[in-house]
């Protein structure tokens, strides 16, 4: 396992996948990762020489990643609560916020609802 | 039967023979439909068809020539024998002492396997890992032959010395390769040469890889590649024959650009069947630099990024075609399998007359309708 920027990257995957266990690190960011370093699209992690890990490193330095990205979307929810914005009262209920039904399903919604409200709305 | 020189004869025509084990060895993969043929009858086995002898009499032709004049490429249905041809023809050049450059998969070059890296301009990528197996590739396929060609770019060392230099590290692995090519065939006292490629198709499309912005990059923007395609493009190479094998197995090597060019071209061996692919012909007052009729929004070559970025088309091509499998051919090949245990049926001549109608005469129909039952 590689760790990375307090993140552990399976071996045996390809980079462009095992680039995903990131938070804030998709399919589609994994690929254009590997793109600006020249890395190959079969290239696994345990292949990565030494100083493509450097470079990978350094280019997901700039990104907002992890704890970064975490803290930045938590604030902008305790933003739209704090303004009192509709947003901010589904946010606070553990509702769906982007206007989806509630008489049936909203699962998700009501789960992370019920999670984002035990940390005071931090992720 | 063994495979070798003598056995280009008209009276073996038909027959089922063997390549020889220190030819087979050096090719890592015939394509999948080949190599499971190989293991189920345990033997690198094809059949010698009259369009193979003529292949192989058009290369030892052009071989012969002062100046190399055209670049052979085999086209043909899905499944006809195209690589089968290649792979005889390469074998018997190289059992008359010819230097052989082959390459079996093309493909594998831009699928995404081969480690890359772009130039410190950016015009063009490397693949060092790459360029070091074909340079290996080249002194396995002619261990002998090298040692007496001098290196163009290394004053004093032989192409051998050259060759070993890039596949040990001591020179970029490229660069290395370049030479080797250059140098090979521009040496005066040599044999002749024989360039053989498959999947020829994919030289001429996109390949898997990417560029910084995420765009597709292009086949001849490979410096291996472009090695190729420099050569084809300018011809002219004594004692060379150039042949290649076009792909119709795998989707990911079609390549839109050379299958436009192939379509206007007639084949020039007496044994080509009739394509059953013809266009239609609509005789119209304006067509485009393809002379394609179709509008743009379902032509697929006006919709190939390749077609529009590659300007250095190859000086000349000659297609050859390779024929379905003859009546005569399916019963030889039906026998065959029959008495190595892949066809578990009396061959009769009312079962070839079935499996003639019924494969037209395809040579991987017959075999996947034989593994079938």
């Amino acid at each position: 396992m590689l760790f990375l920027l307090g993140v552990n990257l399976p071996d045996d995957k390809l980079v462009r996948i095992a680039l995903t266990s990131i938070y804030g690190v998709g399919r589609r960011t994994g690929e254009t990762i590997c793109h600006k370093l020249s890395i190959h699209p079969q290239c696994r992690l345990r292949d990565l020489p030494e100083h493509k890990v450097t470079e990978l490193s350094q280019l997901l330095n700039t990104m907002t990643i992890e704890s970064d990205l975490r803290r930045e979307t938590e604030n902008r929810i305790r933003a739209l609560v704090d303004m009192g914005t509709y947003r901010g009262l589904r946010h606070q209920a553990g509702l769906p916020v982007h206007g989806q039904r509630t008489r049936s399903n909203a699962s998700s919604a009501r789960a992370n609802g019920r999670f984002l409200r035990a940390r005071g709305f931090s992720t | 039967m063994e495979w070798n020189p003598t056995t280009v004869a008209r009276k073996n025509l038909g027959r089922f023979v063997s390549l020889p084990q220190d030819f087979i060895s050096k090719v890592p993969a015939a394509g999948p439909n080949l190599d499971r043929q190989f293991k189920l009858v345990d033997k690198p086995a094809l059949m010698f068809r009259e369009s193979t002898a003529e292949l192989i009499h058009l290369i030892d032709k052009e071989g012969s020539k002062d100046a190399c004049s055209t670049a052979f490429v085999v086209d043909g249905a899905r499944g006809s024998g195209k690589t089968a041809s290649l792979l005889l023809t390469a074998s018997h050049f190289r059992s008359k002492g010819w230097v052989v450059i082959a390459a079996p998969r093309v493909s594998q070059w831009f699928s995404g396997i081969e480690p890359y890296e772009p130039s410190a301009d950016g015009s063009k990528y490397y693949q060092p890992d790459l360029a070091r197996k074909l340079l290996e590739s080249i002194v396995a396929w002619n261990p002998s032959a090298l040692e007496k060609l001098p290196s163009l770019g290394s004053s004093g060392q032989t192409v051998a010395n050259v060759a070993a230099s890039g596949i040990a590290g001591a020179v970029p692995a490229h660069d290395a390769f370049e030479d080797v090519v250059k140098s090979i065939l521009a040496a005066k006292d040599r044999p002749p040469v024989l360039i053989a490629l498959d999947q020829f198709n994919a030289l001429f499309r996109k390949t898997e890889y990417c560029n910084a912005k995420s765009q597709p990059i292009m086949s001849n923007e490979f410096a291996v590649a472009m090695v190729f395609h420099n050569i084809l493009a300018e011809l002219g190479q004594p004692k060379t024959a150039i042949l290649g094998a076009v792909d119709k197995t795998e989707s990911l090597v079609n390549s839109y650009y050379l299958q436009n060019l192939l379509q206007k071209l007639p084949a020039v061996n007496k044994t080509a069947g009739k394509a059953l692919d013809q266009p239609a012909v609509v005789d119209l007052a304006s067509r485009d630099e393809f002379e394609v009729i179709l509008p743009p929004s379902i032509n697929p070559v006006h919709n190939d990024a390749f077609a529009e970025q590659f300007k250095q088309t190859p000086k000349h091509i000659s297609r050859v075609h390779i024929p379905e499998y003859s009546h005569s051919e399916v019963g030889q090949v039906l026998h065959f399998y029959s008495q190595n245990n892949v066809l578990y049926k009396e061959v009769s001549d009312r079962l070839v007359a079935k499996w003639w109608m019924i494969s037209q005469g395809n040579p991987l129909d017959v075999f996947k309708s034989c593994i079938s039952l």
